[in-house]
């Protein structure tokens, strides 16, 4: 619980009060909705809290456990390097029914990670369970500079189509939930391949647990929780005071540089996937129109009387049949190799300025606790030189009190600041990969696709030649 | 004769030709050589340079230029269609209008999206705009020329006293009033509409079945040849939307890398590269379609018409007999004008007569030309698909093996 004697600090959601941190597992959320301080552990799930916490009783507790920061992370991340994880989300499943419809996905998980308990093993995971996993590893991690992979975006428009059709295996309906199933796999594999968030609870809870998640309803968007979230958002951009940063600071420095960095990329990944989407509209139209055209040559090659010509005709026609195939195959693969990963990374860029965000929320936060320490310490001289000992006794206690939470503040910044260096480290390095290797996807499918058209033409070249 | 049309209409579609350069069919024959030397667009209007050497005593010099509008070959065309003797054969079908709207409306539009993209995007899209836009100019020109050359190669047409004034006098020929044209356009199009009505409801039962089944054949062919143009156009059109957007990805990949400091700006150079080579191939691979595909269904859609406009002609004619054939009868029950009759009923024999075997080896001899233009269409398409695919094979290989090896 908040002290209450002091004006409350600019951000409700963090929490400065120690107490809180001694019951409680560093992880848990720092969004923490107002009456649940004193309760500790009550409201986050089962599994994970009963393993850590033994090992953070004894430590400062700002500190994140030892395990988890400056080298040993790096140990950490060179572990992984054998360690593979790989998940596979299939089958999915249209249950329930009217309104109350949704889709179910089967989730396996093929690992040789020691950490799980099988090295194979399936769930069944609905979209809401993904939300949920996504906003509760947000919670956790945000505030110490993760970058948090994205989660797919909700769609009224798909879900509709969902409850709607009859048919969920055809039709438009299907394609939805086929890009979904393809975009929650990244997802879960994107987090996966993360050092941290990989192995944490939550995360693990979810790929392992045969069981129904309790449904997670603070990610549907007029859900209480979500209300909240928007009052949160709002307050948090109405500052009283704003503390500028300072930007003679080289380390400042540097996170302006990467900040217009992101904006810049962000800017050209949009352009970049807006024609790619093109690209992707044309194609489509092309092989239909290739189709219109195949039927029509079919027309003219049994109207054609001579037999030969008739003959090479309706070859043709079955070529540009074929071709039409082929144009269609290109087009999804224009989507779903490239359009949907420019998608993933305008949708991390987002992710990206999130945390750099959250930085300046702790800056302000520090210096709001630098600006009331100040405040504490002119009172207490004042008090002492008005000879009050009580209430210099008592202001004495606020200057200990709120120096510690200037150190803190400052701790804080400092931790997320090197958590971002890190991060993005690691960003770049994944970014770089990615990109090399599925464009190298792409442009192999792409010469597949016309070495295919190379043959079709050559197996026609003959009939047209034989005509007489 | 035959030869000379066969390949006058392979012409059209020889990818190497010059504007301006016709190849001689009959080499022994350089009796009437015409070509298009020149063109010049300019706003609406495109200007032929009409060419023509020759050694017949008819012309007045053997070897003289004129300048021609698209009007005026319409015109030109016009007059063989209307001349009774020319009834029995195929008139070569004119030229299409030059035609640069869309070209034009494309350069408007990337001239008022100037300031939304980068110079180098703008650059590159202009230059693909005037590429094409020459393109559909080279192809203008061509189809001119074809129509000449048929003529000109054609031993009954080419000795036509409006086919020399076309090529001699060097005057405007006064047929640019539009007004006229528009008339002119009306009346052929209800004559356009009145040919086929008139075929499908002969009742004059054809007694030549020859004739009949070739009727009912070009209906139905000109039919499927029209359907086919047009899905042509469209995919062909498509295609140069798909290349064009290869352009706009590769700017994309450009901008990227620009802001990139990492490995990935000279790999996604590399690949804008790639992309930017491939728009190329993609293109011609376009209007290489658009070349040989499109335009030989076009081209014969428009002969299969010229076909039966000849059909309706003899039909026409055959009516003319069967009249002077009751006209007789009645003449010789009244005992009245029966020579005049007789004369009348034996010109127009005559005349059905000589028109059905002219058509008849009209006929034939389109469809040679036609099983012969498709055939050399047909491979060269094949032949150039081939030959672009291969082109990207090797582009994206290169791509690959160069970006693999970072």
């Amino acid at each position: 619980m908040a002290d209450s004697r002091d004006p409350p600090p600019l951000f409700n959601n963090v929490d400065i009060d120690q107490r809180d941190y001694d019951n409680e597992d560093l992880f848990t959320s720092a969004v923490e909705d107002i009456g649940v301080h004193e309760d500790g552990a009550s409201e986050t799930p089962k599994l994970q809290l009963s393993q850590e916490s033994p090992s953070l009783d004894n430590v400062q507790v700002v500190k994140s456990p030892p395990a988890l920061q400056g080298e040993p992370l790096d140990e950490l991340e060179k572990e992984c390097g054998d360690q593979f994880i790989q998940v596979t989300v299939t089958e999915p499943q249209k249950l329930g029914e009217g309104m109350a419809a949704y889709v179910a996905y089967k989730v396996i998980t093929r690992t040789n990670m020691p950490i799980f308990r099988k090295r194979s093993f399936s769930v069944m995971r609905r979209f809401s369970d993904f939300l949920g996993l996504h906003d509760k590893l947000v919670e956790k991690y945000l505030r110490m500079g993760r970058i948090i992979p994205p989660a797919p975006e909700k769609s009224v428009i798909g879900m509709t189509k969902i409850k709607m059709s009859n048919q969920p295996e055809q039709g438009s309906s299907a394609e939805f939930v086929e890009k979904r199933r393809a975009s929650l796999e990244r997802y879960l594999n994107r987090t996966a391949a993360h050092p941290i968030l990989g192995i944490d609870p939550d995360f693990r809870e979810f790929l392992e647990a045969d069981m129904e998640l309790p449904k997670a309803t603070n990610t549907s968007a007029l859900s209480g929780a979500g209300v909240m979230r928007l009052f949160n958002k709002v307050g948090e951009t109405v500052n009283k005071i704003t503390y500028k940063m300072d930007e003679s600071d080289p380390e400042q420095q540097w996170f302006e540089e990467k900040t217009q960095q992101i904006e810049n990329l962000d800017t050209q990944l949009r352009k970049l996937h807006a024609n790619v989407e093109t690209l992707v509209l044309h194609r489509k139209d092309l092989a239909v129109l290739t189709s219109a055209f195949a039927k029509s040559a079919a027309m003219l090659s049994n109207c054609e009387e001579h037999t030969s010509l008739s003959r090479a005709l309706s070859q043709l026609a079955e070529v540009e049949e074929k071709v039409e195939a082929l144009h269609n195959e290109q087009a999804n693969a224009d989507f779903s190799v490239l359009c949907e990963l420019l998608k993933d990374y305008i949708a991390l860029t987002v992710a990206i300025k999130e945390v750099f965000h959250e930085r300046v929320k702790v800056y302000q936060n520090w210096q709001h606790s630098q600006q009331m320490l100040n405040k504490k310490r002119e009172q207490k001289a004042k008090l002492e030189l008005s000879g009050k000992p009580d209430k210099g006794n008592q202001a004495s206690v606020e200057v200990v009190e709120w120096e510690a939470k200037v150190e803190r503040g400052q701790e804080e910044f400092d931790n997320i600041s090197k958590m971002i260096k890190k991060e993005m480290e690691r960003f770049e390095v994944s970014r770089v990969k990615d990109f090399k290797a599925i464009i190298i996807q792409y442009l192999e499918n792409l010469m597949t696709h016309q070495q295919q058209l190379i043959k079709y033409w050559e197996a026609f070249l003959p009939e047209a030649k034989a005509i007489a | 004769m035959m030869d000379g049309l066969d390949d006058n209409t392979v012409i059209l579609s020889d990818e190497n030709r010059k504007p301006g350069r016709s190849e001689t069919v009959d080499l022994t024959d350089n009796s009437l050589l015409v070509d298009i030397s020149d063109a010049l667009s300019e706003k609406d209007k495109v200007k032929f340079t009409v060419h023509t050497k020759t050694t017949l005593p008819e012309f007045q010099k053997s070897e003289f230029l004129v300048v021609r509008q698209h009007e005026e070959f319409v015109w030109l065309h016009d007059r063989f269609e209307e001349i009774e003797e020319y009834a029995g054969y195929i008139i070569p079908p004119a030229p299409p209008r030059p035609d640069f709207d869309a070209s034009r409306e494309k350069l408007q539009k990337l001239g008022e999206g100037e300031g939304t993209m980068t110079k180098e995007e703008f650059n590159k899209m202009k230059q693909e705009l005037e590429a094409e836009y020459l393109a559909t100019f080279k192809k203008t020109v061509a189809m001119h020329e074809v129509f000449l050359c048929r003529l000109a190669n054609h031993p009954v047409f080419r000795n036509d006293h409006n086919f020399r004034v076309f090529l001699e006098y060097d005057q405007d020929l006064c047929v640019r009033g539009k007004n006229k044209m528009e008339v002119l356009g009306g009346f052929m199009k209800s004559f356009t509409k009145t040919t086929d009505e008139f075929l499908l409801s002969a009742t004059v039962k054809d007694v030549n079945d020859f004739f009949e089944q070739e009727k009912n054949f070009l209906i139905d062919y000109h039919l499927h040849l029209k359907d086919a143009t047009a899905k042509g156009d469209k995919m062909t059109k498509r295609h140069k939307d798909v290349a064009d957007s290869y352009i706009k990805i590769s700017t994309g990949l450009v901008q990227l890398s620009s802001i990139d400091n990492s490995d990935l700006e000279k790999f996604l150079a590399k690949v804008a590269e790639t992309f930017e080579k491939a728009c190329k191939i993609e293109g011609r691979v376009a209007s290489d379609e658009d070349l040989k595909l499109s335009d030989t269904l076009r081209y014969y859609m428009r002969d299969s018409f010229a076909a039966k406009r000849l059909l309706y002609r003899r039909l026409r004619c055959l009516a003319n007999y069967e009249n002077a054939n009751r006209n007789l009868e009645r003449a010789r029950t009244k005992n009245k004008d029966v020579h005049a009759a007789e004369l009348a009923q034996q010109q127009a024999c005559e005349k059905f007569e000589q028109m059905s075997d002219k058509g008849k080896e009209e006929l034939m001899d389109f469809k040679t030309r036609r099983v012969a233009a498709f055939r050399k269409n047909l491979v060269d398409l094949a032949e150039l698909e081939i030959k672009h695919s291969k082109a990207q094979v090797q582009l994206l290989k290169n791509c690959l093996a160069a970006l693999k090896e970072e």
